[in-house]
């Protein structure tokens, strides 16, 4: 618990620093704005396979939305 | 000897073919006429479709008083090249491949299309492309057509500045 | 020389250009997730995604057919408003928890209405599995300034004894010229479930069938809140990453009301207590759990290739800890077409409560449960994806994978250690999908 704050925390911060001088400028995302660069490419594939392993795992989600909304064996 | 002759004229034409110089694009030359310049690329969706809307411009307005010029951000020309022989611009296009005129413009969105008046000062920037949006572009075209050229103000591209308006 | 004297010119000029603005939406590809509409997809015009899994368990467990249809309207250009169908139909058999032992058990099904019985030195496996869950989902996404996104939705998700309804929000901004993207979102589910036979008290004896069972009749609630914290940001033309944090607490009924553990004797066999049915108790899980999770992604463009890396940790208040590791790598083939190997690697430890088996020598605890996905072990997933298109422009997909789930097999003893308390087992998985 408090593992995960102080990691959290240090994402943030590096994250947050590291932004600013990341990055492309409009005309050069030819490559990044392709489909399959997408991060929510195929929506019903990711919830497919979420629902699989919520079912079959004890973890869930994560990527986007937690999984759950059945009694699955 | 002939054929090293045809062989060195054909690496060089590769060459000069490859090395897409940025072009640059003078505002100045177009004085006392309305210039829309458009910044594009291959890949970019709402480009795509701002196409036949800048042909329609180009037909409607008297090309004495109105220029269509659209600058190409495509990294390599050829994406480009096939963009056009599907889209077929009836404007000139200047290739930018290095993104320096984006670079100077402050290029922030694609496409991005700024509209100038007679005298050389930019006075709309349009982000982004969607047909809903023809006609404010048309409106913001019209409204800058009627407006009068000034002979003292084109000798150099005037900015417009929140001081050299009030 | 004066070219470069209009340059400069120009550059204020469009930097003071900014007060005088005629902005419109659809701008530059963007870090955040909604690039991924279809640009091609003109505003009012619906888009179409359906897909069908084929889920199954090898030695009879679990089969699954899923189909599931998704419509999405393109209400304006940053706006979007789609349904999601989703039927699940359920058969076969599941783990109940009992172990296998070298003399045949009997068991009550759930409704308490009959048994049924399962082999010596057969893994027991309660196969009076049969459902049918209809889920429906909608959102609405639409931008809140030209570089704000927002979303909410719900879901409603019904099979024969399982209630869930959620709502959910979220919320992304753009920034750092959409190189970055800021996320939050929050989700709020209540679930009711209305067992067969009803909610076992916890850790009741199965009772034969024709004397009452130890259950209560009337549903079980539980409520669930998911908030999700996620940054994207774009590293050089070619990759961006994506760090989520999320957190979970759900409070009310966990249980399982259809696994059981088995009261072993000293001797590693189940403790012969006079009943005819089979020594096991109802299990019971704690009812309130936090899971945390840190996600991250990297993403990266390859000369038309895509290498899609993630990795997740989770830790709960359960002492489960996890570790996921997926790799997908997308190789471009001619004419649009792809084909994508895929490997992922799962990894999780026991929960505190989770027992193989209980001890009639020892007192009964507080919490146990024999649920085989609360124990230990490590998972693999191998799949493969190709991906075509119509000649009418349409993608078509279709993925096989396999997936292997390794427990850690438990402590035994006595007669026990003939038996396998976690079998190994496997499931194969056939997805199409199709976007028109």
């Amino acid at each position: 618990m408090k593992k995960i704050k102080v990691l959290f925390a240090a994402l943030l911060l590096v994250t947050g620093s590291g932004c600013s001088t990341m990055g492309v400028k409009p005309w050069e995302k030819e490559n990044l704005a392709k489909p399959e660069m997408a991060l929510n490419e195929q929506p019903l594939t990711d919830a497919l396979d979420d629902h699989i392993y919520f079912s079959k795992e004890a973890s869930s989600g994560g990527k986007s939305y937690a999984g759950g909304g059945c009694g699955c064996n | 000897m002939k054929n090293y002759i045809f062989l060195l004229g054909f690496i060089l034409g590769l060459t000069l073919s490859n090395q897409v110089q940025s072009q640059s694009l003078d505002i100045n030359q177009y004085k006392g006429k309305v210039v829309y310049v458009d910044f594009w690329a291959s890949w970019c969706g709402p480009c795509m479709k701002s196409f036949p809307a800048m042909n329609q411009f180009v037909k409607q307005y008297d090309p004495e008083k109105f220029v269509l010029i659209a600058v190409n951000l495509d990294s390599d020309k050829a994406n480009a090249d096939k963009f056009l022989k599907q889209n077929p611009a009836n404007f000139p296009i200047i290739y930018d491949p290095k993104g320096e005129i984006a670079e100077q413009f402050q290029v922030k969105a694609m496409p991005s299309s700024y509209i100038f008046n007679k005298n050389g000062v930019a006075k709309y920037l349009h982000q982004g492309f969607r047909s809903k949006d023809i006609p404010e572009l048309e409106h913001q075209i019209n409204s800058l057509l009627s407006e009068q050229y000034s002979v003292s103000a084109s000798m150099e591209p005037k900015l417009e500045s929140k001081h050299e308006k009030n | 020389m004066k070219n470069l004297s209009i340059k400069t010119a120009l550059t204020s000029a469009a930097l003071t250009l900014i007060t005088n603005t005629a902005v419109a939406d659809e701008k530059n590809p963007k870090s955040s997730e909604k690039q991924s509409y279809n640009s091609e997809q003109e505003v009012g015009e619906w888009k179409f995604d359906a897909a069908f899994l084929f889920y199954g368990e090898d030695n009879s467990r679990i089969q699954a057919l899923e189909p599931v249809f998704s419509a999405t309207k393109l209400l304006d250009q940053d706006e979007t408003l789609s349904f999601k169908l989703t039927l699940d139909s359920l058969t076969g058999a599941s783990p109940s928890g009992a172990v296998a032992s070298n003399q045949v058990q009997t068991f009550t099904t759930p409704s308490g209405n009959a048994n049924y019985q399962v082999n010596a030195n057969t893994y027991p496996l309660d196969d009076t599995f049969l459902d049918t869950r209809v889920a429906l989902a909608t959102n609405w996404s639409f931008p809140i300034s030209n570089d704000t996104q927002a979303t909410i939705g719900g879901n409603i998700s019904k099979e024969y004894d399982y209630l869930s309804i959620s709502v959910n929000t979220n919320i992304s901004h753009d920034f750092n010229d959409n190189n970055s993207t800021v996320f939050a979102g929050l989700s709020f589910a209540s679930d009711s479930i209305d067992p067969v036979g009803g909610a076992p008290i916890a850790l009741a004896r199965m009772q034969p069938v024709g004397t009452t069972q130890a259950k209560i009749p009337g549903s079980q609630n539980k409520d669930t809140i998911d908030l999700l914290f996620g940054i994207t940001q774009v590293i050089d033309k070619n990759s961006l990453f994506q760090v989520n944090y999320s957190y979970s607490n759900s409070d009310g009924y966990h249980n399982d009301p259809y696994k059981v553990l088995s009261v072993l004797g000293a001797d590693g066999n189940y403790f012969d207590d006079g009943i005819s049915t089979a020594n096991v108790l109802f299990e019971n899980r704690p009812d309130k759990r936090t899971k945390h999770s840190l996600f991250s992604r990297y993403k990266h463009y390859l000369d038309g290739d895509v290498v899609d890396l993630s990795y997740r940790y989770m830790t709960d208040d359960w002492g489960i800890d996890s570790h996921t590791l997926d790799l997908r790598y997308r190789f471009a083939l001619s004419n649009d077409n792809y084909i994508q190997p895929h490997v992922r690697y799962y990894s999780q430890t026991e929960a505190d409560f989770y027992k193989a088996y209980l001890l009639q020598t020892n007192p009964t605890p507080t919490y146990a449960s024999a649920d085989y996905r609360l124990a230990e072990y490590d998972a693999i997933t191998l799949g493969v994806e190709y991906g075509w298109k119509s000649t009418g422009g349409n993608q078509w997909r279709a993925a096989l994978e396999y997936y292997t789930q390794s427990p850690t097999e438990p402590q035994k003893f006595g007669a026990l250690t003939e038996q396998t308390l976690l079998p190994e087992w496997n499931a194969v998985m056939l997805r199409i999908n199709y976007s028109f």
